[in-house]
């Protein structure tokens, strides 16, 4: 088991009374730059105190005009990081491929992160959310098609000598020759976030990368996603590898279970009710009708309908409570879910800096070490044959 | 019907307007039609003034309805792809008892409980998640227009009318009116208790229009 700090840098200061759409059209006036200033440091020093704590990566990831998540440009801060931390795989979840022009930008920039790191960049690759459609004005009908465009030629730029002429039907480059070269050889380790897409997964276990199961959804969808992975696996004519999938969730630790719940709670509505509204939209043409069948049938589960907190607690869609009660539903649903990396989001919505820190010492002096114990790195999670319900 | 469009498939050889003027074209060739009539609604009139632009001799006579395919700066056509259903059906239907825009206030009822939406069944939200994907394919950026139309107006030679529907909030009426102007000898007409979906409100009204137009 591998265990990552992920953060999504969230805007914590919208105004009590502004109830309109928090992505693409929110009024950027609403950004306070004194506030912003407070957040990016205070964020950033959150994910170097990982390092100490002994955490096995920290994630960042890319959003554009927004207020549920402040980083339009995650590279920045992967560079950053590159230069503050010695240990950590630095995981960049991930570059919104097609709002690259030309995709090689990726290529460079993630190449310079791997140099100046020392190889610890870990590469995810996304199409970009629904909104960022929106706030690019890109076609979303073309999303996929520049998204395999893009990938194929950041591989190309990595694992073949330049120059090269790589011409598609989107791209058209006449001297692809990146540099720098990544540290990481072949390249850095790959990842891809889904949230159910069945090209996605097909194309991720093609290609022996690592799928993402990205939140927010009821516990039963991600076991039902993990399967249709490891079965796409299957397809491949390979046993997948438990370091192939990574189940990311938000985690609250305090003391015991009712003062985590009192400590957590609004910061958590606060997340649902004010931040998520509108981070699914889905642009025309964005989702094959195949993929879309599947996932709204998982959609009724989607965090935005939570009403109370019980169904917080009965769908596991953050894991909350004392030490000994996280490591036991952790357990528990790792176990299930038969995932390698455990990508924790220890901060959340409006969450302040005191309890987001002593939720992260909780969880790796108290939490993370049982973990360990129980998921050796390298030992496989489940029983071979397991297969999709 | 046009590739992405009801039950048409296709739509991945097609990526921008001049692709669908060019596939009008074969359908054309392929039926042997020489010189047809055509009319074409909304998107659809897009479509039939790039072909007409490009192969004048190949329309003989050309009804643009509530036609989009123009960029007026003050007079910007209304955003389709990120309202809901709710919202458009004021543009799309002038009486609002008609049975599909009371569909789609319903669906918007339901869109907005995620638990409903899953509950419906796939293939009723199938065409007009497919209508709506095939439009983006189209017209998402530039937005429903294509800069370099205006310009080519001039070359449409068939004898040619512009309908639209006095209601039709999504096209301010400038699109129509520059339409009929930049077409040598276009007519412009107007159908008042009409929206932008003026087939589906008032086809016998449209109907005679047309027909009209083509026995003259």
């Amino acid at each position: 088991m591998r265990f990552f700090n992920f953060h999504l840098m969230p805007y914590p200061s919208l105004p009590s009374d502004y109830d309109g759409p928090v992505w693409i059209t929110c009024p950027n006036e609403l950004f306070d730059p004194a506030i912003g200033q407070q957040i990016y440091n205070r964020y950033l020093d959150e994910l170097i105190y990982s390092e100490e704590l002994g955490f096995d990566g920290v994630c960042v990831n890319e959003h554009h005009q927004n207020a549920y998540g402040t980083m339009p440009s995650p590279n920045l801060m992967a560079a950053i990081l590159a230069r503050q931390t010695k240990r950590v795989k630095i995981a960049i979840v991930g570059n919104a491929l097609p709002l690259y022009n030309p995709p090689t930008r990726v290529a460079e920039e993630f190449a310079m992160i791997d140099n100046i790191s020392g190889g610890r960049l870990i590469a995810g690759f996304v199409v970009g959310g629904g909104p960022e459609y929106y706030s690019f004005s890109i076609n979303p009908a073309h999303a996929r098609e520049k998204f395999y465009e893009a990938h194929d030629i950041i591989l190309k730029a990595w694992t073949e000598p330049g120059p090269q002429e790589y011409i598609g039907k989107h791209y058209k480059l006449r001297f692809l020759n990146t540099w720098p070269r990544p540290v990481q050889k072949p390249h850095p380790e790959i990842w891809i976030p889904g949230v159910g897409s069945l090209e996605t997964m097909e194309f991720v276990a093609r290609q022996r990368y690592a799928y993402m199961g990205i939140p927010y959804f009821h516990i039963d969808v991600f076991d039902r996603m993990f399967r249709m992975f490891r079965e796409a696996c299957e397809r491949e004519v390979y046993v997948y590898d438990a370091k192939q999938a990574g189940w990311l969730t938000p985690i609250y630790v305090a003391e015991t279970d009712e003062e985590a719940r009192r400590q957590y709670e609004e910061h958590f509505w606060y997340f649902v009710r004010r931040l998520l509204p509108g981070i699914n939209i889905s642009p025309p043409g964005y989702t094959s009708l195949r993929s879309m069948e599947n996932i709204l049938k998982g959609i009724g589960s989607f965090a935005i309908n939570l009403k109370s907190w019980d169904e917080v607690e009965a769908g596991h869609y953050a894991i909350v409570g004392s030490p000994k009660t996280v490591a036991e539903k952790l357990e528990a649903d790792l176990e299930r879910l038969g995932t390698g990396n455990l990508l924790g989001l220890f901060q959340l919505g409006t969450l302040p800096a005191d309890l987001t820190r002593t939720n992260m010492e909780l969880f790796a002096h108290e939490v993370m070490p049982q973990l360990r114990k129980r998921f050796p790195e390298g030992k496989p999670m489940l029983k071979s044959g397991e297969r999709a319900a | 019907m046009s590739p992405g469009f009801g039950e048409s498939e296709g739509i991945e050889q097609i990526n921008d307007m001049e692709d669908s003027a060019f596939h009008l074209l074969d359908l054309f060739d392929r039926l042997e039609l020489a010189a047809p009539a055509v009319m074409g609604l909304s998107l659809g009139a897009w479509m039939a003034a790039e072909l007409a632009t490009r192969y004048p001799d190949r329309i003989s006579r050309l009804i643009l309805v509530n036609p989009v395919g123009l960029y007026i700066k003050g007079a910007e056509i209304k955003d389709i792809f990120g309202r809901s259903p709710a919202d458009m059906a004021g543009d799309l239907f002038a009486d609002q008892s008609h049975p599909m825009a009371q569909m789609m206030l319903q669906m918007d009822r339901m869109i907005a409980d995620g638990r409903a939406l899953g509950s419906i069944p796939f293939e009723l939200l199938r065409p007009q998640v497919q209508a709506l994907a095939a439009t983006a394919r189209l017209g998402w950026n530039p937005y429903l227009h294509n800069p370099k139309l205006r310009n080519r107006l001039g070359r449409v030679s068939s004898p040619t009318i512009v309908v639209r529907g006095a209601q039709d909030t999504l096209v301010p009426a400038a699109h129509s009116q520059s339409y009929a102007e930049e077409i040598r000898g276009a007519k412009l007409i107007e159908v008042q208790n009409a929206a932008h979906l003026i087939s589906v409100e008032r086809p016998a009204e449209l109907a005679a229009i047309a027909n009209d137009f083509l026995t003259q």
